[in-house]
């Protein structure tokens, strides 16, 4: 259920993307993958890039496997950690297992592999998600296969 | 030392015949330090049923792809799936990796210890109406007080929340058991280098020999004893920002704790300031390029966000 519009996303002001991965198939969808505010997108070569919505604008945190320019962010043995601007560890990120786990973040981890993509103990496998604002939506409350877009996010644009 | 593994520290989604980079990196350490890397054989077992998922799958698709080849009458060497396919114990791997590894079974004790804690919902296990079965955790809950006990300590990785919650402290502290989440937590607690610590001492190397000047009387070697809270922000064309607390080691034998703030623009010279532990130095993006000298424009990275806004349909 969409919620009223002036709190909303507007279906019509965001882009849609049609995008294969974790062997999902998403379709005219607005964000593939939300995790609490934020959009993991994966690219055809695998590669992860995260984008915060939580803000009035997108920010960019992780692109292409990299911690973004201007992200506070510590390496690690598996990848890195970003951080906020204060400090606080907010989530790993491993590049080889393409996994993200979150540190302070109230969220199941994530990892998206060829054919499948994990939350926590649950598995996506082989999925069409087509027209939705969302494709797969991970709150601090549970997960859902699709479903429309929280209010109160920025547009996925970067 | 003896350094325990729960199950979720060596998970892994591929067939592995060698150590994943993280359990490398942690046997390595190990090595090094002569310390003996424990597997409960929950852990060990928990492994070997994964591995046997992964490897049962992929046998099948070998089997597949050999029929499909002699439907098609092509050519090929006969092969055996199960010689080709096999699987390697966690303990195997780790004893390939040069650490000295023990499988530890669990005692008569060690099962009665969590067959108690278990039906009478005892600490570590954490009270829950889903009928979860939390036997599993309990054993390693077990063997790993009676190593830390028997060894007069011992560190146990797990992320598992029985072992990492707040039921569990007071006991296992009592048995000198640090319970860490990760290798890189595990790391830290060896005071070993960290992929963070060692960024930060490759920054701050080049721009030692200013530190005097700020009022730091350090050796003219680098002396870093230990970096913490170390943080990094990346600005256009390389340009780094890093902060961190690090210890070091003065030149009259007495160790100080210091803010130290780090700035390598794109060109021109690196800059270093230092401030007493506890003054606050934060990290600003801005901080990263001067205000008279705007960088030029950072084609690679600008290259790699068209190719993200290519894949958001932008």
């Amino acid at each position: 259920m969409r919620n009223g519009l002036s709190d909303s996303v507007k279906y019509w002001e965001s882009e849609q993307m049609n995008l294969r991965m974790g062997s999902q198939l998403f379709i005219d969808v607005q964000i593939p993958l939300l995790w609490g505010t934020r959009a993991i997108v994966q690219d055809p070569e695998e590669r992860l890039s995260i984008i915060n919505l939580g803000g009035d604008r997108a920010l960019l945190e992780v692109l292409e496997d990299e911690p973004a320019q201007g992200i506070p962010f510590a390496p690690s043995v598996e990848g890195f950690v970003i951080m906020d601007a204060q400090g606080t560890e907010l989530y790993k990120v491993s590049p080889v297992a393409k996994s993200i786990t979150p540190l302070s973040l109230k969220l199941l981890p994530v990892t998206i592999s060829r054919d499948a993509i994990r939350v926590g103990t649950n598995t996506f496998q082989s999925n069409m998600v087509s027209g939705f604002g969302v494709g797969i939506s991970v709150t601090e409350n549970g997960i859902g296969l699709g479903g429309s877009v929280p209010p109160g996010l920025a547009a996925l644009r970067v | 030392m003896k350094v325990l593994l729960n199950s979720d520290v060596a998970y892994s989604q591929r067939l592995q015949s060698e150590l994943p980079r993280h359990l490398s990196a942690l046997a390595k350490a190990c090595q090094e330090r002569d310390f003996e890397i424990n597997l409960p054989l929950t852990t060990v077992l928990e492994f070997e049923r994964q591995q046997l998922a992964i490897v049962q799958g992929e046998r099948e698709a070998l089997t597949s792809a050999g029929a499909t080849l002699d439907k098609y009458r092509i050519h090929h060497e006969d092969f055996n799936v199960n010689e080709l396919i096999r699987t390697r114990s966690l303990d195997d791997l780790f004893r390939n990796a040069g650490v000295k590894v023990q499988v530890i079974s669990p005692t008569i004790e060690d099962f009665n210890d969590a067959h108690r804690r278990a039906s009478l919902h005892l600490s570590p296990q954490v009270p829950n109406d889903k009928g979860e079965d939390e036997m599993r955790d309990l054993v390693i809950w077990a063997i790993s007080l009676r190593v830390a006990k028997l060894h007069g300590g011992a560190v146990l990785l797990s992320r598992d929340k029985i072992h990492t919650g707040e039921l569990g402290r007071v006991e296992a502290e009592a048995a000198k058991l640090s319970v860490v989440p990760s290798v890189d937590d595990a790391l830290r607690l060896f005071k070993i280098e960290t992929p963070d610590a060692k960024l930060f001492i490759e920054l701050l190397t080049p721009l030692w020999k200013e530190l005097p000047a700020q009022g730091l009387a350090v050796p003219a070697e680098v002396s870093v004893v230990d970096v913490r809270n170390a943080r990094f922000v990346r600005g256009p064309s390389g340009a780094l920002f890093a902060l961190a607390t690090i210890h070091v080691r003065l030149e009259s034998g007495a160790e100080k704790a210091v803010v130290v703030q780090l700035r390598t623009p794109p060109e021109g010279p690196s800059e270093v300031h230092v401030f007493e532990a506890g003054e606050i130095a934060s990290v600003e993006a801005s901080a990263l390029t001067s205000a008279a000298a705007p960088p030029a424009p950072d084609r690679a990275y600008e290259e790699r966000l068209e190719r993200l806004r290519k894949v958001l349909g932008e």
